[in-house]
């Protein structure tokens, strides 16, 4: 077991080292877990309030005034004056999601059927001010409804018949088997962004090691050595291994810990622990396979990028799988990391444990061992050829 | 005075690297710097180029005070450190003329004198070779050029034969050789005393970060008793002969163990046809016999009482 | 004595090949993949069909308008929002449980409810169009009761009518496309990376790193000039590295950077020097070997990214709001930003208040590096 030893010998060495690997990516995991969520949430049309500003140059007009009541019900508005810097600093801080600007003689205009229209400033594509352009039309819709329809009524009246329809909305429930509990989400977003931490991670420290054990004249030696060279990959496989173990471990443990409010059943703590376990031997077999590009530590901190942030950006890490395109969901399929969020979203959402529900969860891990198996045989081949060619 | 320190005084926390080492190196000589490992040769060199910072004494090159920014002395400097110190990404080429051009700025002067340090380790084969694909011999040849091409006229080498094969290494030797002959002043450390005992025209033996002894390396061994060392191959001697032997001139032990006689002597001429003058004498039949001169290694043994090499 | 150290430094980097093409490999590669993954982002909004089930019961074949816009939204074509299973409410459960629809609609006293098994932007729609129902419905009772010849004067059309009552008037310049903000990061990326370089410097000026630099530290130059003029180098390196990034980012893949090219130029100027300077600073600050320099630099520049929001645009928003201090002292932020005011906004005040910080760290980083590499002997090698 030589081999094996030397791994962790370097691997004491370069204890410093892993530990701020280690330190950077709890942190970035924390981070990601506490506040993915929140915004996540927010990008799903949640009825929370938008946040505006309200530049009203109607002021004496009826219907403004009563539209402007109706935004601060429904809106949180933000006072920052008409000053124009401010509003666009406001805006880039993401104080405000969107300016409204109403113009002069819109409440007259608009009774008048001249389809005035109100200004909005808004930060393009953010759900805030989709949602406050959502509001406006939807207001803007029932009173015109009410001033055509109405009868020729006062537009006080119209103004407060708008409100009142705008007021009732549609009842919601979670179902019963619901896991709408948003604190449960974080289970889900913890183990999401663990996929991005374990390949970030193991690329990293594997290849550390390995860039040691490469070293021409040390991998010379080994190979001079009466060990196989299948023994030799096997050791060096090994001890990747329960380095990885232990990095998953010490990861999972720790989400499990922080976030144990958000901890459903045990079944599904099993579940999420099954399918990051092994999406670790995925990132164990990159890490390997990584190794053998990765002879100098500057081309270690490009590799490790393009393995982590694209196979992340890809399959829905960072970006939820139902926003990408069939396109890149297609070559995506392609990836491990696709399967694990896959299963990963499907555990979240399950509601009782039998085998009809969990099958598809346990298939898509099946495929994740299988890239596992094939980058590591792949990585083993390779090493085998270089080390026949050019030892 | 080429060089000149004095209680020279280095810690490294507890640990004494150097103390009060004094040096004098004398223009045109070739000095040896001999001691084991870890003795303080390289601490020592590199408080004389100002690298390290040291907690005492004085450092004269030149006759003037060196120090980082002193450039004037830097100038006359050639260094031929320990580790290889060339870059992998230039070629043999273009690591001497990168080195060389902190010295010279002159670009024509460069080229020849890069020219001839190529020529002086004859390395003209391997112009354009990467530092990867030479072997270590052609290596440390390289390592040399670096150091040398700009004319320097005090050649520090440290320990610049490590890992190298017999053939470059007498390569260097003699080119080592050969710049002292063209008026540079070289200072040599080594562990290995053949080779400083080979060239060196002066030689300071270190241990422990101190000067021990220094001389020419007769003085050196003139400092100790022991002198000639004698080798007789022979049988049948008795206690009565040994003790016989014991009392010739300027015996200090005799020593007889498995059919091997040993007698040392401190000084004196003809002792061996002495030595077999009295065994004839006595009908004492003898087979191969050599004469030993005492050794740099005897000179630390006798002062340490330890050997140079562990 | 600078050409000399200038060509030699660009030799001895631009010679370590893997290092040259993996380092412009990886932004590259990762812009692809940026462009790729997000092509479909911005148009998020455009749904694709939200599959529901209908509790198709008495009470809701009763409520005729309802019972008909579903149909109606349920039609193949461009509009199509749903895809509507009739059913009954425990086989609704059933497919809701089993991921088949995103939630179902049954009637409760009189009124349509939604059941959801969680939030979700699906989930959003399907409300979104049941609250649009009851508001209609509210609004017509009232007109109704005002006004019962409304029916006849055409109601019914005005209500299928969509108009929209807005007009987006921009503060800024453009249109901003809250994507590009990936590519600003990556670009980031791409200048803090030149620290790897900076670091290099380091390695071969400072004697305890290399004998290289020792044996530059024994020869009669200024070692603070030839670091300077080694940085200069590394600077260039990473200035084409990141220009070649722009362009392929700018003009293969169509990202918009504004129109001010002189502009972007200079953010990227600025963002190279910040980089090269990261690296002499961690290189000659952090006591040590290289191994945990490149470790420390690794995770650093990760970190900065991922608060710039690499991974997420909104973390940039969130420090910006909450830790507005961090954003200042954050180079991966300031360079994002730059980027973004410029792509924005037609103003500079924000845009200079970047780079001055950007400038002012860059500074604060050379002189500390400058004041450690001075120092000319050493307790140790």
């Amino acid at each position: 077991m030589q081999v094996f030893k030397t791994f962790f010998m370097i691997l004491k060495k370069s204890a410093p080292q892993m530990c701020i690997y280690l330190g950077v990516f709890l942190g970035l995991s924390i981070m990601f877990t506490t506040i993915a969520p929140s915004t996540q949430q927010a990008a799903s049309f949640e009825p929370s309030a938008f946040r505006a500003a309200v530049i009203n140059k109607d002021a004496d007009g009826e219907l403004s005034k009563a539209f402007v009541s109706y935004l601060e019900e429904t809106a949180e508005l933000v006072d920052i004056g008409s000053d124009r810097e401010a509003l666009q600093d406001a805006m880039f801080f993401r104080k405000i999601d969107c300016v409204i600007t109403i113009p002069e003689n819109f409440s007259a205009d608009f009774l008048a059927g001249k389809d005035p229209q109100i200004q909005t400033s808004s930060i393009k594509d953010s759900v805030g001010a989709v949602y406050a352009q959502m509001q406006i039309d939807k207001y803007w819709s029932t009173a015109e409804l009410f001033r055509d329809f109405g009868g020729d009524a006062a537009p006080e009246r119209i103004g407060g018949w708008t409100a009142e329809s705008l007021r009732e909305q549609a009842v919601v429930q979670l179902s019963d088997e619901s896991v709408g509990d948003p604190s449960q989400n974080q289970l889900n977003y913890h183990f999401r962004y663990l996929c991005y931490v374990m390949i970030a991670l193991m690329i990293l420290g594997i290849t550390s090691i390995m860039m040691s054990f490469n070293k021409k004249d040390l991998r010379m030696r080994n190979l001079c050595s009466p060990l196989k060279l299948g023994r030799m990959n096997l050791q060096i496989v090994l001890a990747s291994l329960l380095f990885s173990v232990a990095s998953w471990a010490i990861l999972v443990g720790l989400g499990l810990i922080l976030y144990m409010k958000s901890i459903v059943s045990a079944q599904m703590v099993l579940l999420f622990c099954l399918n990051s376990f092994v999406m670790m031997l995925c990132c164990l077999s990159i890490g390997y396979l990584a190794s053998l590009f990765v002879k100098n530590r500057n081309v270690q901190g490009a590799v490790y990028n393009i393995a982590s942030l694209g196979l992340c950006f890809l399959s829905g890490v960072f970006v939820p799988q139902q926003l990408l395109g069939s396109t890149v969901k297609a070559v995506a399929s392609f990836t491990p990391t696709f399967w694990y969020v896959k299963a990963n979203d499907e555990i979240s959402a399950l509601s009782h444990y039998d085998w009809d529900a969990v099958s598809s969860i346990v298939g898509y891990a099946g495929i994740q061992l299988a890239f596992a198996a094939t980058i590591l045989l792949v990585a083993l081949a390779i090493g085998r050829y270089r080390r026949r060619s050019n030892a | 005075m080429v060089i000149s320190v004095k209680d020279l005084v280095k810690r490294y926390g507890q640990l004494v690297a150097l103390d009060h080492l004094d040096l004098q190196v004398e223009k045109g000589e070739v000095f040896g710097l001999l001691g084991p490992n870890g003795s303080g040769k390289t601490t020592a060199i590199n408080c004389i180029l100002s690298l390290l910072r040291y907690d005492k004494g004085t450092i004269e090159i030149f006759g003037k005070s060196m120090r980082p920014d002193a450039y004037d002395i830097k100038r006359d400097i050639g260094i031929i450190m320990q580790n290889v110190a060339v870059f992998d990404e230039l070629t043999v080429y273009e690591n001497i003329n990168y080195f060389c051009g902190l010295y010279v700025a002159d670009k024509e002067k460069r080229r020849t004198l890069v020219e001839e340090a190529i020529e002086f380790v004859g390395l003209g084969d391997f112009r354009k070779f990467y530092p990867k694909k030479l072997s270590g011999g052609l290596l440390r040849r390289l390592n040399i050029a670096c150091g040398i091409a700009h004319k320097p006229k005090l050649i520090i080498l440290d320990e610049p034969t490590v890992a190298v094969d017999p053939q470059s290494r007498n390569n260097i030797l003699e080119g080592i050789l050969r710049l002292n002959k063209e008026g540079a002043t070289i200072i040599y450390t080594s562990h290995y005393m053949e080779e400083v005992e080979q060239i060196c025209s002066r030689i300071a033996i270190m241990d422990k970060g101190r000067v021990i002894a220094s001389g020419t390396k007769e003085e050196l061994k003139a400092m100790i008793k022991s002198g000639e060392k004698i080798n007789v191959h022979t049988f049948t001697l008795g206690q009565k002969e040994l003790g016989k032997i014991r009392e010739l001139p300027h015996v200090t032990a005799v020593e007889y163990e498995e059919d091997q006689l040993t007698v040392c002597y401190d000084g004196g001429r003809h002792n061996l046809i002495v030595l077999l003058d009295f065994l004839k004498a006595r009908d004492i039949s003898f087979g191969k016999v050599y004469a030993q001169q005492p050794t740099l290694n005897d000179v630390f043994l006798q002062i340490t009482g330890k050997q140079l090499r562990d | 004595m600078f050409s000399h150290t200038y060509i030699n430094r660009l030799k001895i980097m631009v010679r370590q090949k893997d290092t040259m093409f993996w380092s412009l490999l990886f932004p590259l590669l990762l812009a692809t993949l940026f462009y790729f993954a997000f092509s479909n982002l911005t148009s998020a909004e455009n749904f694709e069909i939200v599959p529901v089930a209908v509790v198709d019961d008495a009470a809701y074949r009763e409520d005729a308008l309802l019972t008909e816009t579903v149909k109606a939204v349920s039609q193949e074509s461009d509009d199509q929002l749903f895809t509507v299973t009739y059913t009954d409410e425990e086989e609704a459960a059933k497919l809701l449980d089993e991921g088949k629809v995103d939630g179902y609609i049954v009637m409760e006293s009189g009124q349509p409810k939604l059941v959801v098994k969680q939030s979700g932007i699906n989930q959003t729609i399907a409300k979104a169009f049941l609250d649009e129902y009851i508001k209609t419905g509210r609004s017509m009772e009232t007109i109704a009761e005002q006004n019962p010849a409304a029916f006849a004067q055409g109601l019914l059309e005005k209500l299928s009518e969509r108009n929209s009552y807005t007009k987006e008037v921009p503060l800024g310049k453009d249109d901003s496309d809250p994507t590009v903000n990936y590519f600003y990061t990556l670009l980031a990326m791409t200048c803090l990376y030149g620290g790897f370089l900076g670091l290099k410097c380091v390695t071969d000026t400072m004697p305890t790193q290399s004998p290289q630099a020792a044996r530059l530290n024994v020869a009669p130059v200024h070692k603070a000039k030839a670091f300077t003029y080694g940085l200069l180098a590394a600077l260039t390196i990473n200035l084409v590295q990141t220009l070649l990034v722009l362009a392929y980012v700018t003009l293969v893949l169509g990202v918009s950077f504004g129109s001010q090219i002189g502009f972007v130029l200079l953010a990227i100027l600025a963002g190279c020097v910040t980089g090269v300077s990261f690296g002499a600073f961690l290189g000659t600050v952090i006591p040590g070997k290289e191994n945990l320099k490149v470790a420390l630099l690794i995770a650093l520049s990760l970190l900065f990214c991922f608060l710039a929001g690499m991974m997420f645009i909104d973390m940039k928003y969130i420090i910006a709001t909450n830790l507005p201090l961090l954003s200042y002292l954050n180079p991966a932020t300031l360079l994002t930003d730059a980027f973004y005011t410029l792509y924005a906004f037609d103003n500079h005040n924000r845009f200079f208040l970047n780079l001055m910080l950007l400038g002012g760290m860059s500074v604060i980083m050379c002189t500390a590096s400058y004041f450690v590499m001075r120092r000319q002997k050493y307790a140790s090698l």
